[in-house]
């Protein structure tokens, strides 16, 4: 078979084009530190490196979510416990109040009580996180609670709606961050007026009554809370489950696509002793002629 | 027979090897020059002299004489090499469009239309859990924009590229027609040469090397008619017949890239350069092209319908999200002016309400739910990009592959075509050889001749 110096020289070129070739891919990787820096490289890695990505960073949101849903549910939780001490506050009052041994001036001045521990539960049902109402439903913007002085003392209006604050803390799983305000603060808010203007007439029946709308008003209070602890409870749950997916998909990421630097290292070298070779053999071949050999 | 038959013999016979050296010397001349096929200068026994001594009728050989100057080629295999020759410009060709593709989606890394919709979705989630929030409401308008332009800016991009492979494709046009006229020239001297009988090796070497490179732009197939000429085909029409051409002319019709020869009528080049050109402007990008354009109008049509039923935060609503020309929807997609003015206008809320985020809830859960062609926002981004990057991966193999054989061809061609210096070294020492070997012989004879002319006839001196 003939061999021309062109195929000759072709060939070498080639040998050495590749292992350049394989030697920058290595360069690359090395310096990206990940195996594939574009998707044509290894397509089905890229696919599954991909939707991992985008897993990782939906856990992302979702676990902001889920911190921010907390505190706010933190912030309701803290209102609805200072709450339960207001009532509980007004059921000792309640309950002192009806001892027969008190005077008239002794109930005006509890009655005075009574009406800072109303005040107190109306600032409540109006209070505000981050500079929104905590207890208007959907309508934040305004105090949901206003007192109105009627005939018999004063009555409350509220406000606000039903609507429930909602936060999506995984995908299509959400949590409800607010109570109805009316719900919550209604009876308490009614009875402790019940039993601030009880104190006002010196009206010992209607101050029996008011003891067990006061319990009425505390079990209720106390069932929100309840229903506050769970929640809490639950979404604490959720946001360390959310953290356990995060470093599981962080590690599988990782697995897809960053490099195995030890096994790059070592690439590296034998391609360039590859690359070496091929100049060595390139050199060897081309460089002799059959004119070196005649006179 | 006279006596200086021997001197005549030793005459032919350097120069012929002279001739010989000589067509060694272009050889090794035009060893690395492109194309050149290695010549040989025939040798063969000269006309031999019949006479009879009488008894016995003799034939007697008169040395040697140059039969002909022969270039080395094989028709066979240069049709093979042209047709991987054509085949690896197609994918070579192919893949930098493909390439820049990949680069504009920007995926994996980098900033694509996939984070660009993530974080859209952040940003609603975010909005949804505080939707008083000024602040987080001219983040998410901002987010929603940058999705548009991100997708604006990627058709514009494509668009670009389109545009260029025409450019490229008219630049490749105007050299078929630069070579078919060369051929068409070297045509007329190639019938001259068949009349004449002589075989023109750099002539016909001239000729192949622009048929190679023809076959490359344009796929392009040659035939040897009877008098001496090459007709050039590309598919089933004629670009050059003896010394006419019909010159190729690129139109663009209906959007699509085609090519007409003689008359209008439609030329398909069936693989190089110009096969890569009209594939990738008429299938490869506009297909890119309408994934962003189904996405824009999917986008823009979902994400409306659920923003025109919520409420701002100054109760504006039945507004728009996304405007767009439905001509051309990625390129023209932007956020509604409505909005872009006031972000107070974003419909977080659904029922009017000012601390309700439901609204920008369900605009978030538009882009993770199943409204992309049946996937979701990243889902469509991730499917697009793999695609892609498996479209790419298969041409790489293909320019591999194309390599592979059209270097294989080469070095078949080269194995006949292609000088060794060695073997012309061998052959000059031959030659050299020969040559002192025949001027020995003249001087032998010379010897012979002055033995009969000075010593003999000295008889009544």
């Amino acid at each position: 078979m003939r061999v021309a110096d062109s195929s000759l020289a072709r060939q070498a070129l080639r040998g050495i084009h590749e292992s350049r070739r394989q030697l920058g891919a290595v360069q690359v990787q090395l310096a990206s530190g990940r195996r594939f820096t574009r998707a044509s490289q290894a397509p089905p890695a890229a696919a599954r490196a991909d939707t991992l990505r985008n897993q990782l960073e939906t856990l992302g949101r979702y676990q902001a979510s889920s911190h921010t849903a907390a505190d706010r549910l933190r912030a309701v939780t803290a209102t609805v416990a200072v709450l339960t001490e207001l009532v509980q506050d007004a059921l000792q009052l309640a309950v002192a109040s009806g001892s027969g041994a008190l005077t008239a001036a002794d109930r005006s001045c509890l009655a005075l009580e009574a009406e800072e521990i109303a005040g107190a539960v109306l600032d409540l049902a109006n209070s505000s996180w981050m500079g929104r109402h905590l207890f208007g439903g959907h309508l934040t913007a305004d105090p949901p609670f206003a007192r109105e002085t009627g005939a018999g003392g004063y009555t409350f209006a509220y406000r606000g709606d039903g609507g429930e604050v909602i936060r999506e803390v995984g995908p299509g799983c959400t949590v409800t961050l607010n109570l109805p305000g009316d719900a919550v603060f209604g009876s308490p808010l009614e009875a402790v007026e019940r039993l601030r203007q009880a104190l006002v007439d010196n009206d010992p029946a209607s101050l029996a009554e008011t003891t067990s709308a006061l319990h009425q008003a505390l079990d209720q209070v106390l069932q929100h809370q309840a229903v506050l602890g769970v929640r809490t409870a639950h979404l604490e749950l959720w946001a360390d489950h959310l953290g356990t997916m995060n470093c599981a998909y962080a590690e599988n990421l990782s697995r897809e696509e960053d490099l195995d630097f030890t096994k790059a290292v070592s690439d590296l070298h034998t391609r360039e002793i590859a690359y070496q070779a091929s100049l060595a053999v390139a050199a060897r071949l081309l460089q002799p002629s059959l004119l070196d050999y005649l006179r | 027979m006279n006596g200086f038959f021997t001197l005549e013999t030793g005459l032919r016979a350097i120069r012929a090897q002279l001739m010989a050296s000589r067509v060694i010397g272009h050889n090794i001349a035009n060893s690395r020059t492109p194309g050149y096929s290695r010549q040989i200068a025939e040798l063969q026994p000269s006309t031999p002299l019949q006479f009879s001594t009488g008894q016995h009728a003799l034939s007697l050989g008169t040395g040697v004489t140059v039969a002909g100057i022969r270039r080395q080629r094989e028709e066979f295999l240069d049709r093979l090499a042209r047709f991987h020759l054509s085949d690896l410009a197609r994918w070579e060709t192919l893949r930098p469009a493909l390439d820049l593709v990949e680069i504009a989606f920007g995926e994996p890394a980098g900033f694509g239309p996939r984070q660009a919709c993530l974080r859209l979705w952040d940003a609603l989630q975010e909005l949804s859990g505080e939707p008083e929030s000024g602040t987080l409401r001219h983040s998410a308008c901002q987010e929603a924009e940058s999705l548009a332009t991100t997708l604006g800016s990627l058709a514009r991009h494509l668009d670009e590229q389109v545009q260029q492979q025409v450019a490229a494709a008219q630049d490749t046009v105007a050299e078929v027609n630069h070579l078919a006229g060369q051929i068409a020239v070297l045509n007329h001297d190639l019938r001259l040469a068949a009349i004449l009988k002589t075989q023109p090796g750099d002539l016909e070497d001239r000729l192949d090397l622009l048929l190679d490179r023809l076959s490359s732009l344009a796929g392009a197939t040659s035939r040897r008619e009877g008098d001496g000429t090459v007709s050039v085909h590309i598919g089933a029409a004629v670009l050059v017949e003896r010394d006419s051409v019909s010159p190729l002319i690129l139109e663009i019709t209906g959007g699509q890239l085609r090519f007409a020869g003689a008359g209008g009528s439609e030329v398909v080049p069936p693989s190089g350069v110009l096969a890569a050109r009209r594939d990738s402007h008429n299938q490869i990008l506009p297909g890119y092209q309408d994934s962003l354009d189904t996405f824009a109008r999917q986008l823009a049509g979902n994400l409306n319908s659920i923003h025109q039923a919520g409420y701002g935060l100054d109760g504006s609503t039945g507004l728009d999200l996304y405007r767009y020309d439905p001509a051309a929807p990625a390129r023209t997609l932007a956020l509604a002016p409505e909005v872009a003015a006031d972000p107070a206008r974003l419909a977080a809320s659904a029922d009017g309400a000012v601390g309700d985020g439901y609204g920008a809830l369900s605009l978030a859960r538009a882009l993770t739910g199943p409204n992309f062609t049946g996937q979701s926002a990243a889902e469509y981004w991730a499917s697009a990009a793999t695609r892609l990057g498996m479209e790419l991966e298969k041409v790489g193999r293909q320019v591999e592959n194309a390599t592979l054989l059209a270097e294989q061809a080469e070095n078949l061609r080269a194995q006949i075509m292609g000088v060794s210096l060695d073997e012309e070294t061998v052959d000059l020492v031959r030659c050299q050889h020969a040559y002192a070997a025949a001027a020995r012989l003249i001087s032998v004879a010379d010897e012979m001749l002055e033995i009969l002319i000075a010593r003999t006839g000295r008889v009544g001196r």
